[in-house]
């Protein structure tokens, strides 16, 4: 359901896995995020490094996916998070959600990106060429972490 | 008693601080306020105190043998 990818991530390679191991759903809807090649004020980020909390971040990633499951009717779930150092352009995360039917699998999705933003258990440090700083969930990621609160 | 650190505290502290704690443990508190004399970046409010990877509040007994961290403002993924 979760995995933590310390790897290149091939997002295809998931797709096509996560599709296999359905049984008679009739829906899936995915999500690939990239690192993007310029921070939040426009300046060149040159990488991107993940730090991640060995056992915690996985647990992280498995409460956010099992809410899903509990909040939509989803049949199954399944996010490929990198960690470690990434490059401009290349995908960072990987989310998928599958039903019976495309509606509940188009909100599980964005529900887990949400989630994802704010609450998984990472910490992201931007390489820029003047130096690297750590970064924080933006005031528009926590408004779209609030879009679903109850 | 080893403390693990990470993201901005791991890089400027260390991934790894030791503790001696003692025999009976701590409260988290405690055991903040030991560690920020020598590193000051662990007192923020921000800072958040986390026992056998669940965060746990300032009065939490830390006891030998737990695994302890101290994690700074998560980045999300």
């Amino acid at each position: 359901m979760v995995r933590l990818e310390p790897g290149e991530l091939r997002p295809a390679e998931e797709l096509e896995r996560f599709i296999a191991g359905l049984a008679g759903d009739g829906a899936v809807v995915s999500f690939v995020g990239l690192a993007r090649g310029a921070d939040a004020a426009g300046e060149k980020v040159t990488g991107l490094f993940l730090d991640s909390y060995p056992g915690m971040t996985e647990k992280s990633l498995e409460a956010i996916a099992a809410a899903a499951r509990e909040r939509f009717a989803i049949s199954a779930v399944q996010i490929v998070h990198r960690s470690g150092a990434v490059a401009p352009g290349a995908p960072i995360v990987f989310a998928a959600a599958a039903a019976r039917h495309r509606r509940a699998a188009f909100e599980a999705a964005d529900y887990l990106m949400d989630r994802l933003k704010t609450d998984a258990v990472f910490w992201k440090r931007e390489q820029r060429l003047d130096g690297s700083a750590w970064i924080e969930p933006s005031e528009a990621d926590r408004a779209d972490r609030a879009r679903w609160s109850d | 008693m080893k403390i693990l650190l990470f993201g901005r505290l791991g890089e400027t502290i260390g991934r790894e601080i030791d503790f001696a704690l003692p025999e009976g443990g701590c409260t988290v508190a405690a055991l903040r306020a030991a560690l920020a004399r020598d590193h000051q970046g662990l007192a923020a409010d921000k800072v958040r105190a986390c026992i056998d990877h669940e965060i746990a509040p300032e009065t939490a007994l830390v006891l030998p043998g737990q695994e302890v961290a101290f994690l700074p403002p998560l980045s999300g993924g």
